[in-house]
């Protein structure tokens, strides 16, 4: 079962993950190669500030990832009015658990071509001692990170149109009133900044966006 | 007399113009259903809410004994379905449908699906996207047999269809259903393909089972009878009276159901004189239910 809903997702969805896979490559090897001529002998920080680009591209290309895969993937049940997935016999949750598990083994291509590329752009450059490349920590953050967005996306496309909408104006409302009360409540900027840091920060639900992403560091 | 589908008091309502309201139905183990009805009467929503694809407003639903929509997982596994319209993954080969299928159903049969394959001339390597409307409909067809299912529901499986496709895959249902004594639920508005398969026959209209009965009763019961003197609508008949109409001179023209022979009697029993018992056929039978159902509802209304 796992196997077939698998290689649906991967056939509908490979030219995608193909693009993915091949960007996720290139852009550490890209960003140092355009970026090493520039470098001095012995320039650390410049070293420090360049793997930070890399995990900045990295970061987007794997957000970009996870909701095309999404956004694809309920596309093929749309296309069909979901009738054939309704039809099968399955609960919704086990229906959900293997399009979740079969999203996480499509996505691990994609962090696999960030693992090869940073390891071989981190291979161009010699390292300070002070520094270290992250290539296998920065595929994790992005597989992690594709997935949280695939999972995003798959919830609110597969909420009924009317839900979405229910939703996202939920979440637009309650972002414009956190702004208004950080204004107009005393003392309630410092409540909210440390619920958004909970949200951002690690281990946060939302904290592997927003960690550090970089391939070169201390 | 066991049931293979029960429904009771079943609502749904989807928008602010259609509703299904109070549906009672009983599909008996082992019947070919057919459940006629015009098109936007309910059928296909029925269908869904059986399969537990809608979850119902009220009522309750139960499939080869399993509650809908809580258990439709395990009814689902039992059960062959062919919708209306090509629901299968359009990127997918035939032979990639097949075994995707296969993969969620441990009773699937793959000799009973090569041999239906070969039957109905579909290629393997043919994309599902670019299938006929025929050669989708019989890929339905074998993907709903090759399960070996306990009940077939069927949305309009012909629907569309030429009459050599529209044969092989009425030919296949009927052997399954002679070979394995499978229940079936299908749905259509060509009434004389239902007359040829089925013996059981529900009426649906405006979301409200209209008629439920053995086809017998159905294609025999219901006459056009032609009436002189006839007494006033509130004498109690033996029969269900569905329609009165006048008639020249002073006779009146009458479709009544549930007739025997027997009951030309009741007319002699008053100042009236039975003049002919006409048989309908199964279409004309049809648009009388259809027709007393909707007066009645106008009445009601």
């Amino acid at each position: 079962m796992f196997g077939q809903t698998l290689y649906v997702q991967w056939k509908w969805n490979r030219d995608f993950l193909a693009f993915y896979t091949f960007v996720a490559f290139t852009a550490p090897l890209i960003i140092l190669w355009v970026a090493l001529p520039h470098l001095g002998l012995s320039s650390a920080r410049e070293l420090v500030r360049i793997g930070g680009v890399v995990g900045i591209a990295i970061a987007v290309i794997s957000v970009c990832a996870g909701m095309t895969v999404a956004w694809q993937g309920y596309g093929v049940d749309e296309r069909v009015g979901h009738m054939y997935a309704l039809s099968l016999p399955l609960t919704r949750t086990q229906a959900l658990g293997m399009r979740a598990a079969a999203a996480l083994a499509l996505l691990s291509v994609p962090a696999m071509g960030v693992w090869v590329g940073s390891v071989l752009a981190a291979g161009q450059v010699a390292l300070p001692a002070s520094l270290h490349s992250y290539a296998g920590s920065l595929a994790g953050r992005a597989l992690l990170a594709a997935w949280l967005a695939h999972a995003c996306i798959f919830a609110l496309r597969y909420s009924a149109g009317r839900r979405a909408k229910v939703v996202l104006f939920a979440l637009a409302i309650g972002v414009g009133s956190l702004g208004f009360a950080t204004e107009a409540v005393p003392g309630a900027r410092s409540t909210i900044v440390r619920a958004a840091e909970f949200l951002i920060s690690n281990p946060g639900p939302f904290g592997v966006f927003f960690g550090r992403w970089t391939l070169i560091d201390v | 007399m066991t049931h293979a589908i029960s429904i009771d008091d079943l609502s749904y309502r989807a928008g602010r113009h259609f509703a299904i309201r109070d549906l009672r139905m009983r599909v008996p183990n082992g019947s070919v259903y057919g459940f006629l009805g015009p098109n936007g009467s309910g059928k296909t929503t029925t269908l869904r809410l059986l399969l537990g694809m809608l979850p119902p407003g009220d009522g309750t639903i139960t499939v080869l004994g399993h509650d809908v929509p809580r258990g439709a997982h395990h009814a689902l596994a039992r059960i062959g379905y062919v919708p209306e319209r090509l629901h299968l993954y359009p990127m997918l080969t035939v032979a990639e449908t097949m075994r995707h299928h296969a993969s969620f159903y441990p009773t699937w049969s793959a000799t009973e699906a090569e041999r239906l394959r070969r039957t109905f001339d579909l290629r393997d390597e043919q994309r599902v996207g670019r299938l006929s409307k025929g050669e989708a409909g019989k890929l339905m067809m074998l993907l709903a047999l090759a399960v070996r299912p306990e009940l077939l529901v069927l949305d309009e499986p012909t629907d569309g269809l030429d009459p050599v496709v529209r044969r092989d895959v009425l030919a296949a249902l009927l052997d399954y259903v002679s070979a394995y004594g499978a229940t079936v639920l299908v749905s259509s508005h060509l009434v004389h393909e239902q007359e040829r398969i089925c013996d059981w026959i529900g009426v649906m209209d405006g979301g409200r089972l209209v008629a439920e009965m053995p086809m017998h009763a159905f294609r025999s019961g219901i006459k056009r009878l032609r009436i002189a003197g006839a007494p006033p609508q509130a004498t109690p008949a033996p029969f269900g009276i569905l329609a009165r109409r006048a008639g020249p001179g002073r006779e009146e023209e009458w479709v009544v159901r549930d007739w025997r022979d027997d009951m030309m009697s009741w007319f002699a029993s008053g100042d009236a004189s039975l003049r002919e018992v006409v048989d309908l056929d199964l279409e004309e039978s049809f648009v009388e239910t259809l027709r007393a159902a909707r007066d009645a509802g106008g009445r009601a209304a």
